[in-house]
């Protein structure tokens, strides 16, 4: 199990360290700049956002979920909404916050300092009412999947005990079905992979997951249900 | 019996009322939809408090009808010169009414009306906003292009790339707006029928994106022809229209992306068999960006129809209420469309 979940975190770093230097850019764009595939560290070109900083360097994606890990490691292995809460707090405070934070974790880190500056995104999200978050809120919300698995890697391989913990951990920064999906489909995935190396198997428990994940968000009160396509497929005839 | 007024007249209310219908069912799920209004959204309707639109008229239009309707009155005000010039006079006038502008314009074409107007935005900003350029916006307004260029689909593709370039500067937004005006240039002509005007469009899509990459900006996104592609299969698919309606919006999104938003217009008109009002009606009950989809269904699938498919009252509501001549529009971009013909000879 040890070297799984170092592999997990490992490979959680890597794709975050090497896209930082890709972030935002075409194949086409990648290409022409690096002269082919980036399969390594790289130092980030000057227009991405994690430009100034070394090949190697993590950006918000690997920095969030580590926090994340330390403070779950803080509290015994408990995992609640509130414990996510504060680790994000305490990320919103790092070197990370600034240059990386995403639309909705942004606001949710302003939200719990009660800052009132805001840019031009989070005065979108703060202009109205709910469904007018929801329209522009949708289209990047994938922050609450990229901090998913430390709730796989604290579940000892279990698949129900992982999806539990993901939705709790999804609540201290997201509040619709659709973020709820994605981060158990992830956790979900991961949970499976600490015991198994079927790619069958793991795809089969990252749906489970999925749909588990936006059934339990449907049902949770105080979530907030924006118009979006599914993570996990296409109508569900109810 | 055909005529080229007809069709384009049916273009133009079908554009219209897709966006006016959508203004009310617009950042709202399916289920939301139906929750409030008590039954699916066929007509016009008074717009929820929590809209974009809220505080309109029934038949009052947004953004999507209005920059269009701006855009093919300067057109012909030139003369039916397409041309850079052209439409950012049309863009800066049309952003000085309030009621269209400073309520409806989404965050690609405000930025665009910001550098207009000489404003240098900060790096920063543009940094973090070129992956989210390739929008809906340009396609909204690009069915009179189509109509300027009945029955020549490659020169509304080529056109409406000018156009778009003013506002959305990259090859995936320029894909899109010349599917959409290359299928409006195909339907209103007198042989077209369902088939020749998706065709029409994925000849668009591959001539927008073939123009874009040479004179746009590469941008990381998903492909607008193959997005069309799935949401054509799901529309001439198995199924009621109600179920291709959840699956288009559940598997091709109808969000703001232009990947999305186009593709599923093209969905809905497929699932339609060519019905302007059926094709209007799953795309304003589909939920989220509503008006845009609607505008663009609604677009293609009246300049396939002509005027005569809409409920009588469509017409003179929206005109009344927006102080629109919609007719004399039609009109006016028939003549000039006719002039533009006999130019190019």
């Amino acid at each position: 199990m040890i070297s799984k979940i170092t592999g997990c975190i490992l490979g959680a770093a890597a794709g975050d360290a090497m896209g930082a230097a890709t972030e935002g850019k075409s194949t086409q764009q990648i290409i022409s700049m690096f002269g082919g595939p980036v399969d390594d560290f790289r130092d980030p070109p000057r227009d991405v956002p994690a430009r100034g900083r070394k090949a190697g360097q993590v950006t918000d994606a690997f920095s969030i979920p580590y926090m994340l890990t330390e403070e779950i490691i803080q509290n015994g292995g408990r995992i609640t909404t509130e414990i996510a809460a504060k680790a994000l707090l305490k990320w919103g405070d790092s070197e990370y916050f600034e240059p990386f934070a995403g639309m909705t974790t942004r606001k949710a880190v302003i939200r719990m300092n009660e800052n009132k500056h805001l840019n031009t995104w989070d005065q979108i999200g703060h202009l109205g009412n709910k469904l007018f978050k929801g329209h522009y809120y949708a289209l990047s919300s994938n922050g609450a999947a990229v901090k998913a698995y430390p709730a796989a890697l604290f579940s000892s391989g279990d698949i129900d005990t992982a999806i539990d913990n993901a939705v709790r951990i999804t609540l201290s920064s997201h509040d619709d079905p659709y973020s709820v999906s994605g981060a158990c489909a992830v956790a979900a995935a991961v949970a499976a992979a600490m015991k198994t190396s079927s790619v069958y198997e793991i795809v089969s428990a990252a749906m489970y997951g999925a749909e588990k994940g936006e059934e339990t968000a449907r049902a949770t009160e105080g979530i907030c249900v924006y118009p979006g396509p599914s993570v996990v497929k296409g109508w569900i005839w109810r | 019996m055909y005529t080229l007024y007809d069709r384009i007249l049916g273009c133009l209310i079908g554009a219209a009322a897709g966006d006016a219908m959508g203004a009310a069912t617009e950042a709202r799920t399916t289920e939301q939809i139906l929750e409030y209004f008590g039954h699916k959204v066929t007509d016009f309707e008074v717009t929820p408090l929590d809209t974009f639109a809220h505080g309109n008229q029934k038949g009052q239009v947004t953004d999507d009808f209005s920059s269009a309707y701006f855009i093919a009155r300067s057109i012909i005000d030139h003369g039916g010169e397409i041309s850079s010039d052209v439409v950012r006079e049309a863009i800066i006038d049309w952003s000085g009414h309030p009621v269209f502008f400073d309520r409806f314009a989404g965050p690609t074409t405000r930025m665009a009306v910001r550098r207009f107007k000489g404003e240098i935005l900060p790096e920063s900003e543009s940094l973090q906003l070129l992956p989210r350029q390739a929008t809906n916006g340009a396609a909204m307004k690009i069915s009179p292009i189509g109509l300027f260029n009945p029955g020549v689909p490659l020169q509304a593709a080529v056109d409406s790339a000018v156009v778009t370039m003013v506002t959305h500067d990259n090859y995936i937004a320029v894909s899109g707006g010349a599917a959409v005006a290359a299928a409006v240039a195909e339907a209103v002509t007198e042989g077209a029928d369902l088939y020749s005007v998706i065709q029409a469009g994925l000849y668009g899509a591959a001539e927008g994106e073939r123009i874009g990459r040479e004179q746009g900006r590469d941008v990381a996104g998903p492909s607008v022809i193959r997005r069309m592609e799935m949401a054509v299969d799901i529309g001439l698919g198995r199924g009621s229209m109600e179920y291709k309606m959840r699956e288009i919006a559940g598997r091709i999104g109808m969000g703001l992306h232009v990947a999305e938003a186009v593709p599923s217009a093209f969905g809905f008109l497929a699932a339609s068999g060519g019905d302007a009002m059926e094709a209007i009606i799953a795309a304003v009950n589909a939920g989220y960006d509503t008006d845009t989809v609607g505008t663009m269904a609604g677009a293609m699938a009246g300049a396939l129809c002509g005027a005569s498919v809409f409920p009588e009252h469509f017409l003179p509501v929206m005109d009344e209420i927006n102080g629109f001549d919609i007719a004399g529009l039609a009109g006016d971009i028939e003549r000039t469309a006719i002039l533009r013909r006999g130019n190019a000879k």
